[in-house]
């Protein structure tokens, strides 16, 4: 062996051809038909406020990792994957200061804090809208029709309910199918467009960024909760368009529940985490204060998240042993 | 009669000036040495206000401050509770450490606590009524905090110096006190807009801020704060300790 031809490189040694940057600038691919779907149906308003959000949040990422005496990772898009979700689950009537707020909280309290990009312990999209769902419940919950463009920079003071807050309070949406597919009622700026987020979430899962397992059993399990205990009487199926377009329900099955950072790493605890989620979610929407749950669903099964990884670690390592030892036997 | 007086040689002479010079040296350094000591005394007893805040370093008192200090005026309530219940305890627990078991420390620590909290209530109930109410369940629960335990055992291993108790709950019941009012002061412009009730004239409110959950955020950015300035101070005194050495190497070569 000739010595002279060993490199030394540190680890690890076996890599992919899929590295961070290039997934988050997948999932910035995928976030950007939900950014032309809202400007279609609110005007440059929600352009703007992606904008503001992925400058607050990209400013304020370089500021931390200076503070931390790091050295400014340009390549690191997980700053601009943030900032672009978190306005997609406000209404396109927020104030451009709530955004903000809500995506420094997410980059200074909830990512910095515990580490950084890859580090932080829970989903820093689902903790900013959980911080402004709590800090100002009225604006967030409150929508403007579609197919009204809004005002750049002023004050949007007439709002209507979503149907997902109808629904809550025990009335039917009037609303067609095919509103329900294309989104065309009151909602969040990117979370209606059922058909768009199907095909985002194929070319995610066509680029191998998303899992199968646990997106599919997040589905699964509300579906379940939804057929088993429905809130409205209308027939199985308009129930389940219903339930599932109104919210973010299918956004964050989408894009929340797949975090890399916080979800579990393997297959099998992937599928528990996704159908924990999912019936959290239908729990909080049912009984919940407020009429979206989807995002306090995901920072509780972030607490369980490292815990499903070492329970099915333990359970493999137990079946393995158990094997070995039973073919010791038959071997004998 | 007349005392003679006897003249010394000047061998005698310079032994007598070096004896007596060194006596003066050793003076002059045994009170160099105790005016260090105080001063590094004086040091540990002045950083329980900023490098050792109790609330912000220690971790002593913390749920009242996170809980209840939502406003600049239900964090000087939280102050002047600790300021009147935990002095006496701190300074008579430092007193009575060396005489009494650790066990004994304690009881009686709580017990000028609760003794203290009747004139607690009655200031803070003059000042205002409805800030009293607001401490709720946290108002007894200062009596048994762990501050004069704390103390008292570090009075253990020292010797035995009324002072230094004095100096310490002076300088710790300032240090919790500036916490407090300043995680309440900070939520009350946040939450409310205003500043002991005068408004401000702040149009964006973030309602959140008066929740606990945002109290334990905002202490634990002020702790990380604080850690901050005490290694870049760390730092910069590294820094200048090696520079002086360098200066002083190179004037010694010279």
């Amino acid at each position: 062996m000739n010595i002279s031809r060993i490199q030394k490189k540190s680890p690890p040694h076996i890599r992919s051809s899929r590295t961070a940057p290039l997934i988050m600038l997948d999932v910035i691919v995928a976030l950007i038909p939900l950014y032309i779907m809202a400007y279609l149906y609110y005007g440059f308003r929600p352009v703007f406020l992606g904008v503001t959000g992925i400058v607050t949040c990209l400013i304020s990422s370089w500021i931390c990792s200076l503070i931390s005496a790091k050295k400014i990772n340009f390549y690191d898009f997980s700053p601009i994957v943030t900032g672009m979700l978190i306005p997609l689950l406000l209404p396109a009537s927020i104030d451009y200061s709530i955004a903000v707020c809500a995506c420094l909280f997410a980059v200074v309290v909830v990512k910095y804090p515990f580490g950084g990009s890859g580090c932080n312990f829970f989903n820093p999209t689902a903790a900013a809208i959980a911080f402004a769902a709590f800090c100002w419940p009225s604006k967030i919950f409150s929508y403007t029709q579609p197919l009204e463009k809004l005002p750049l920079f002023e004050n949007i003071t007439a709002t209507v309910q979503s149907p997902a807050y109808l629904i809550k309070d025990g009335a039917l949406p009037n609303l067609d199918t095919t509103d329900l597919l294309l989104g065309n009622f009151a909602g969040p700026m990117g979370a209606p467009y059922i058909l768009v987020l199907i095909a985002c979430f194929l070319f995610l899962l066509f680029r191998r960024v998303v899992s199968l397992g646990s997106t599919l059993s997040f589905f699964a399990a509300a579906a379940l909760m939804f057929t088993l205990f429905p809130r409205i009487s209308s027939g199985d199926i308009p129930t389940l368009l219903l339930e599932f377009s109104s919210g973010s329900i299918v956004l964050g099955g989408i894009f929340l529940v797949n975090d890399p950072a916080t979800a579990p790493k393997r297959n099998v605890p992937k599928f528990v985490y996704g159908f924990f989620i999912g019936i959290v979610t239908v729990l909080f929407r049912y009984y919940g204060g407020f009429e979206q749950g989807v995002m306090f669903a995901v920072l509780l099964a972030n607490i369980f998240s490292p815990t499903l990884d070492i329970l099915y670690e333990k359970l493999i390592y137990y079946v393995r042993r158990v094997r070995i030892v039973k073919e010791n036997e038959i071997s004998q | 009669m007349l005392k003679k007086t006897k003249f010394l040689s000047s061998a005698e002479l310079s032994e007598a000036n070096s004896e007596t010079a060194s006596f003066k040296n050793k003076r002059s350094t045994a009170k160099r040495n105790l005016i260090l000591r105080i001063k590094r005394r004086l040091e540990v007893s002045v950083g329980h206000i900023f490098f050792k805040n109790p609330t912000l370093a220690c971790g002593i008192i913390l749920a009242p401050v996170i809980a209840v200090a939502s406003t600049f005026k239900s964090g000087a309530a939280l102050a002047i509770a600790v300021i009147i219940m935990c002095i006496p305890a701190i300074i008579a627990t430092g007193i009575v450490t060396h005489y009494v078991p650790s066990w004994v420390c304690t009881i009686i620590g709580i017990s000028v606590s609760v003794g203290m909290s009747f004139v607690a209530h009655d200031v803070i109930s003059t000042l205002s009524p409805d800030i009293f109410d607001t401490l709720g369940i946290y108002f007894p629960l200062i009596m048994l905090s762990s501050f004069s335990t704390v103390f008292s055992l570090r009075y253990r291993r020292q010797k035995r110096f009324f002072v230094w108790p004095v100096c310490d709950a002076i300088c710790a019941a300032a240090g919790f006190s500036a916490a407090a009012i300043l995680v309440g002061l900070s939520r009350e412009i946040l939450a409310y807009g205003s500043v002991g009730g005068v408004p401000l004239g702040i149009s964006f409110k973030i309602s959140g801020a008066a929740a606990p959950f945002f109290g334990f955020i905002l202490v634990g950015f002020f702790a990380a704060f604080i850690q901050w300035v005490k290694n870049t101070v760390l730092y910069f005194k590294k820094v200048y300790r090696r520079k002086s050495a360098e200066t002083r190497e190179g004037g010694a070569h010279l």
